[in-house]
């Protein structure tokens, strides 16, 4: 049961994907049936149906490729066709597929010098600006740069930004344009530095020389990228030295009493050797209290010393050279790290947007 | 003698013998000594005093081991009526091993003499005991405590001293090379009872030493990275 209920799913699956698949054929038969008769000359067949793939009651599914495709060679048909209202018609057409793609372009060695002077006359009755990355996907920022290939569909200002969040980080392109542009950029953001990785809005924006009136007309787009570094793995710097990692700088606060008892021990050695170890059938010498005075003398004297300072300045030098020895290791880290990131290499992908 | 001499000359001359030099330290010492003698051997107590010069020299390999010798000699005068004076020496050979650096384990071979114009009696003797030297404001002086026991005795004369042992205490004062003891010894002898006589026989010694020191320190922590709790 649970197998049939499987095989159910597939099928409700595919079913629309296959009847997608076929409509969008038929429309790629059928862009490639119409030019086929353009190239044949035989231009109202082709009309029609061209004509029946922009239709809204196309039962096909058509691609924005398509359809742009679609839009120049109804354009491209009716110009070879005479009459000024055949020519309107045309240079309309040829604005459709401009403004859906304004990279759209007549060759001059396919078409005839009238059907590229009527998509001229198209071109400047319109204004679109078009923005597409070089397919580069990895590039080394010091001896290679990201090609941009900008348009506009006639003369005006063009001004390419990398926009970040919002903000512009760096310009990449300010200046009189017509046409196709190719715009190499060194990665670098405003301030000299290398861009750094995620995710940024490349903006064209375009304002028209021969439109003016009533208004400057306008046009912008925008395209996604991410920015990956590639380089090798970075060392991790030494961290800051802790408890467990330095030296006791001072004694406890026990110290002057250690020193104290340690001198009153030798004090109470002497005294028990002249006292205990001494042969009683001998008779007692003196001569041990000397050290017994001494011993509590010195144990005095250091125990207000140890009191007045505390600090131990051999460990205080042994941490000092602990800490220079963590600041030389890190810089020497830092310097080794910076020659990785010099040798980084840019991976630019497509995404889908600025956000995740 | 003279071969292992040039033997020790060779090592530090040798290639390598940087390292040994690295690790080798040599101490020179002067001392004075107010020494007294009691001895009981039936008659009474028999007392005498008197002041013996001497040194001590000590070869140090690493942080671990020592080998030194010690020298004395000087003339004790009679402190009581029925004895007489006594021309006091004595040598030693030692080694020390420091089981912790303020700990060493002693090993020494001794001898000492003690005349008088008609006889001359030697104590030869085994010591094997420890020091210890604790440390004071930093190391720059030491409690010293030393206590040993003579496992191995002959004295001329006289049968094996069923107890003998010694005992140390004192002060040393340490700047840089230098340094400076103030220590009473003791050494004590009871011997078995012969012909219903129990002979006991003291040596107690109050010493001034003043050292010079080559090389680096041993294993006391004057100069060495102290650890303990803050």
């Amino acid at each position: 049961m649970k197998r049939i209920i499987r095989w159910a799913a597939l099928l409700l699956v595919l079913v629309p994907l296959a009847r997608s698949l076929t409509a969008q054929s038929n429309t790629a038969e059928m862009l490639q049936r119409a030019i086929r008769l353009y190239e044949e000359v035989e231009i109202e067949q082709s009309l029609v149906i061209l004509r029946q793939i922009i239709s809204p009651q196309s039962p096909y599914v058509v691609s924005p490729e398509q359809r742009v495709e679609a839009y120049k060679y109804l354009g491209a048909a009716l110009a070879l066709q005479a009459g000024p209202a055949k020519r309107d018609s045309a240079i309309t057409f040829f604005r459709a597929a401009l403004e859906r793609d304004p990279f759209t372009d007549l060759d001059p060695r396919t078409f005839s010098p009238i059907q590229v002077q009527v998509f001229s006359t198209a071109r400047a009755r319109t204004f679109a600006v078009g923005l597409k990355p070089s397919a580069t996907d990895t590039l080394d920022p010091r001896t290679e740069r990201l090609r941009l290939r900008a348009l506009t569909s006639h003369r005006g200002q063009l001004r390419l930004e990398l926009r970040s969040g919002g903000v512009v980080r760096r310009v990449i392109y300010e200046g009189a344009n017509e046409g196709l542009r190719e715009i190499d950029w060194d990665a670098l953001l405003a301030d000299g530095r290398l861009v750094p990785p995620g995710r940024y809005e490349i903006v064209a924006l375009g304002a028209s020389h021969l439109i003016t009136r009533p208004d400057t007309l306008r046009d912008s787009t925008r395209v996604f990228v991410e920015l990956r570094h590639l380089h090798d793995p970075l060392a991790d710097t030494l961290a800051v030295l802790g408890g467990a990692d330095l030296l006791p700088e001072q004694h406890p606060a026990s110290a002057a009493a250690t020193d104290l008892l340690k001198g009153v021990a030798a004090a109470g050695g002497a005294i028990l050797m002249q006292t205990v170890l001494s042969s009683g059938e001998l008779g007692r010498s003196s001569t041990g209290s000397v050290v017994a005075a001494t011993g509590v003398g010195v144990g005095v004297i250091a125990f207000f010393a140890r009191q007045r300072n505390r600090t131990i300045p051999v460990n205080i030098a042994e941490n000092a050279r602990r800490q220079t020895a963590r600041e030389q290791r890190n810089t020497a880290i830092v310097a080794g790290n910076a020659e990785i990131l010099r040798e980084t290499r840019l991976i630019v992908l497509p995404a889908a947007g600025v956000g995740p | 003698m003279r071969r292992h001499a040039a033997l020790l000359a060779l090592a530090l001359a040798a290639p390598g013998g940087g390292a040994v030099r690295a690790q080798l330290r040599i101490t020179g010492s002067a001392e004075a000594s107010q020494v007294e003698h009691r001895v009981n051997a039936g008659f009474g107590v028999e007392q005498s005093s008197g002041t013996i010069f001497g040194g001590h020299g000590a070869l140090g390999f690493g942080p671990r081991l020592e080998i030194g010798a010690r020298v004395g000699s000087g003339t004790l005068t009679a402190d009581s009526v029925g004895s007489d004076d006594l021309d006091f020496a004595r040598g030693g050979l030692y080694a020390a091993v420091f089981a912790m650096p303020w700990l060493a384990l002693r090993a020494e071979v001794g001898v000492h003499t003690l005349s008088t114009p008609v006889a001359v009696q030697r104590w030869t003797t085994g010591r094997m005991g420890a020091e210890a030297r604790a440390p004071m404001l930093d190391g720059r002086f030491h409690a010293i405590g030393r206590l040993e026991l003579f496992p191995l005795i002959s004295v001329s004369g006289l049968e094996k001293p069923n107890r003998a042992f010694g005992a140390a205490a004192g002060i040393m004062w340490s700047a840089g090379p230098v340094s400076a003891q103030l220590v009473y010894a003791l050494e004590r002898y009871d011997f078995p009872r012969s012909g219903g006589v129990e002979r006991h026989e003291q040596l107690s010694f109050l010493t001034g030493r003043l050292s010079v020191r080559l090389g680096r320190a041993t294993a006391a922590p004057a100069n060495a990275p102290q650890s303990g709790t803050p």
